[in-house]
């Protein structure tokens, strides 16, 4: 027989980190029933038995206000484990207890998880671990360093030993007189109503009602239980009447001095010191002048990671895929015979070509992702929340908003989804809906190839301009949206635990990194994989000219024609051609598609009929050998990003590392940006005028409509209404900043 | 009959806030004597240990700042009071909770010992 544990604790406990260290690999990971909240289950062994590890939802209560919590309580209360193993901090004991004393009232077997006992220690603050269990009423306690994986061994002989005895009944709060006695009467009565005490204990279900529970009252009412409910509500007016305090205050306050008197005999703070060193960190982290200066540092440094360190990777994925297996499946559809046909066009124009699209991202995203996990894990991200509260104040959204636009630089669709740990269903919307002004990764392709093709050395005041049009359009949606449509919304309220500064750890980092790159890559995978089959059909049917299917010139295709018929509408933005046009419908599927459909649509791709013969092996020996220049390079990057900073600093121009002596970076984009240029010059107008037109395109490409995946997720997380708000706003807003960015342009150069 | 319209309004609108009297802006820097009765959270300075008087607001926030150890008549220490950033609280002793400004004004508290 299966055994059936769950864990649970308050967020940043290291609940996950347990979590992984008893399942290892044997982890599925879905969503509740029902819920878009994320459901981790993982199995391992202890001597014979199978244990089923269920890990719930992080929460500091189970007072049933928000999903997270109704998930964890209906858990143990349905599912009956055979114990809950609550993970605690050990440095912040007392309030981590909170949450433990409503699981006791479950009554459930309990395991008590003594979690970061070496920050504990560090603050000097000392538990009696014999005290803390016989105050429990005999409950196992454990050290469980989550970080060494010390104490596991215990942890699991002590699941052994609870699931395999009969269960102990656990101490529990026991309230004041006059509440006792109400509580006494209810479950008299709430055993009187067939089929309730079958899902509920009666005790359990009295403390609720007297609590106000917003789950169980409602849950009452879709039964019918009039009468109960209507003796409830005596009960409270009784009580208030006998006490002269509501019935919800007695009993959080009775929780909290069941709680005072279980530290007062078990946990020992030192006598002296009041500031911890995170304290201390914080004095200047969080400080009122040098907050916002380290706070852009550090996201200096996120970019330079970010952007910099995963570009040679990005190169390598980039040319393996889209010309190695390209040109290798090409080979393998000519040896069976089947080359230049249709199918094996579908194949490597299809499918490769979309596929690889996809998955040249996947370095960026795992470098980003990384470096999220290093400022989540290490403390930092509450502080960057804090630090942002003024800003985003004037949006009319707090601190904690910041941190899915933090996510936002990265990709939009993680970004939305991070909006969920906003409690605030009105914050949850505008910060998704204003994460999408944040430049995201896929972007700055295009600012990169536009800025080399008309601005040359100066490149990267386009790219820097696109950063800032970014957060500034950002900022003032927001500051409009709280002034209109949110006018009169009071802010939302901000509280935030600040969770002490940790050294992170590799292995926690890395699944991280992992977790979030994997569902990526199976939610974009597919859909992108879909699109680009479409795409391609669209491309290979001829509607003009001479052209059979799939032997047909892209202006003539169904593709061409379509974007043809959209291309006027960009003609007041200068962009009005329709290889522009078209690019833009593609870049709505990912954006970093519109710089690889230019270069399909201005047919600057590879020079057909020189087709080199395939050497398998020496490609593959070359992939080896660039894999290794990639990592080189990224070596170099690293080194590099010390003096790139340091040479922000005017006067200061320290040289930068050069490992390969360039001989990584080559320039493949003249032609597309010769024939950029001509197509630019030619739809503005004036040759003059080209310049500004691509300004104008970028910008429209900044603002318009993410992309597929971040709409989808919008649809998901906020409801397809917001979703067509997004579009439409998105769309007119990127087109009316076009078309000003080019009328204005041109009169006043 | 309170008990009853308190229950209702729970369940129905469990995030409406009730208009509150206008505290003393805590947005604004708290100048002349605050006094020796409740006052606001946020008037207190960095360093004082003061204790949870009551808290103003609707039910959803109060539950809410229950759950993180806010409970009426547990003691807070301010480990960071600085305009116009949030403010720091050492809660229970050992956690540490960032609090808006605007919640802090809602927060009653009586001032315990000065350190």
């Amino acid at each position: 027989m299966t055994i059936h544990i769950a864990l649970a604790g308050n967020p940043n406990v290291g609940k996950s980190t347990i979590f992984n260290a008893l399942t290892g690999s044997r982890q599925h990971v879905g969503n509740w029933p029902g819920k878009t909240v994320e459901k981790k289950e993982g199995r391992f062994r202890i001597d014979d038995e199978e244990i089923l590890l269920v890990d719930l939802p992080g929460t500091y209560s189970l007072a049933a206000y928000s999903v997270e919590e109704i998930i964890a309580r209906d858990f143990i209360i349905h599912e009956r484990p055979n114990a809950v193993i609550a993970v605690v901090d050990s440095a912040n004991l007392e309030r981590n207890l909170y949450l433990v004393a409503q699981i006791l009232e479950l009554d459930v077997p309990v395991i008590l998880a003594l979690n970061m006992q070496d920050i504990a220690q560090s603050r000097g603050l000392k538990i009696d671990k014999a005290a803390l269990a016989q105050k429990l009423g005999g409950a196992p306690v454990v050290e469980t360093v989550g970080n060494r994986n010390r104490g596991l061994n215990d942890l699991k002989q002590v699941i052994h030993e609870v699931a395999t005895q009969p269960p102990q009944s656990l101490p529990q709060p026991v309230y004041p007189k006059a509440l006792e006695q109400a509580i006494t009467d209810l479950e008299s009565k709430i055993q009187t109503v067939p089929n309730l005490t079958e899902a509920y204990r009666a005790r359990w279900l009295a403390v609720k009602m007297l609590e106000n529970d917003p789950a169980i009252l409602e849950y009452l009412e879709e039964m019918g239980a009039t009468d109960l409910l209507a003796a409830g509500e005596a009960a409270q007016a009784q009580v208030e009447e006998k006490t002269g305090e509501d019935t919800e205050t007695l009993i959080v306050d009775r929780r909290y001095e069941f709680i005072g008197d279980i530290v007062g005999h078990a946990l020992e703070r030192p006598s002296d010191s009041t500031l911890t060193l995170s304290d201390r960190a914080d004095e200047i982290i969080t400080h009122r002048i040098w907050g916002l200066p380290i706070f852009l540092l550090i996201m200096w440094l996120v970019f330079q990671f970010t952007a910099n360190v995963s570009a040679p990777f990005l190169d390598w994925v980039d040319v393996f895929i889209n010309e190695r297996v390209a040109r290798w499946a090409g080979a393998l559809f000519d040896a069976v015979g089947l080359g230049d046909t249709w199918l094996s066009s579908v194949i490597i124009d299809g499918v490769i070509a979309g596929v690889g699209g996809v998955l040249v991202f996947v370095p960026v995203l795992l470098f980003l992702y990384m470096a999220l996990a290093l400022l989540e894990d290490s403390g930092y991200m509450a502080r960057a929340a804090f630090v942002m509260d003024r800003v985003m104040r004037t949006m009319g959204l707090h601190g904690k908003s910041f941190l899915p636009m933090i996510v936002g630089f990265g990709c939009t669709v993680p970004a939305v989804y991070a909006t969920r740990t906003l409690e605030n269903e009105k914050d949850r919307k505008l910060t998704g809906f204003l994460a999408t002004f944040m430049s995201c990764g896929a972007r700055l392709p295009v600012y990169v190839v536009f800025g080399t093709a008309f601005f040359g050395a100066a490149a990267g005041n386009l790219i820097f301009a696109m950063y800032m049009l970014g957060i500034g359009v950002a900022l003032a949606t927001g500051f409009a949206m709280k002034h209109t449509i949110y006018k009169g919304q009071p802010p939302a309220p901000f509280v935030m635990e600040l969770p002490p500064y940790r050294m992170p750890r590799p292995i926690d980092v890395w699944r991280q990194m992992w977790e979030r790159t994997r569902g990526f890559l199976v939610k974009a995978g597919t859909v992108i994989m879909s699109v680009s089959i479409v795409i391609w059909l669209l491309m290979a049917i001829p509607v003009r000219g001479d052209g059979a299917f799939n032997d047909v010139a892209p202006a003539e295709s169904l593709y061409g024609a379509a974007s043809g018929l959209i291309a006027p509408v960009f003609a007041p933005a200068g962009f009005g051609s329709w290889q522009a046009s078209g690019s833009l419908i593609t870049g709505f599927l990912a954006k970093e598609v519109v710089v690889s459909t230019m270069s399909q649509v201005y047919g600057v791709t590879e020079a057909d009929g020189t087709e080199e013969p395939v050497h398998f092996g020496a490609e593959l020996g070359e992939s080896v050998v660039d894999a290794g220049k990639a990592v080189a390079l990224t070596v170099q990057e690293i080194a590099n990003i010390l003096p790139r900073t340091i040479n922000l600093i005017p006067g200061i121009n320290l040289s930068e590392f050069d490992f390969l002596g360039n001989a990584g970076e080559e320039e493949e984009n003249s032609r597309l940006e010769t024939a950029l240029v001509a197509s630019f010059n030619e739809s503005a107008g004036s040759p003059a005028w080209g310049a500004i037109a691509a300004v104008a395109f970028n910008v429209f490409v900044l603002l318009y409509v993410p992309c597929m995946a971040a709409v989808a997720a919008m649809r998901h997380e906020f409801g397809a209404r917001w979703m067509w708000l997004q579009i439409g706003y998105t769309l007119g807003l990127a087109w009316l900043a076009a078309v000003l960015v080019f009328q204005i342009g041109k009169v006043v150069i | 009959m309170f008990a009853s319209r308190f229950r209702r309004s729970a369940v129905s609108q469990p995030t409406s806030e009730p208009q509150l009297p206008s505290p003393p802006d805590c947005l604004e820097e708290c100048t002349g004597p605050c006094g020796v009765g409740p006052m606001p959270l946020c008037m207190a300075g960095r360093g004082e240990t003061v204790c949870i008087h009551e808290i103003q607001g609707g039910r959803q926030l109060r539950q809410r700042l229950l759950d993180l150890g806010l409970n009426h008549g547990s003691t807070v220490r301010l480990v960071k009071n600085e305009m116009p950033d949030p403010l720091i609280l050492a809660v229970k002793e050992d956690g540490r909770l960032a609090l808006g400004r605007s919640m802090a004004q809602r927060i009653l508290v009586t001032p315990t010992q000065r350190t």
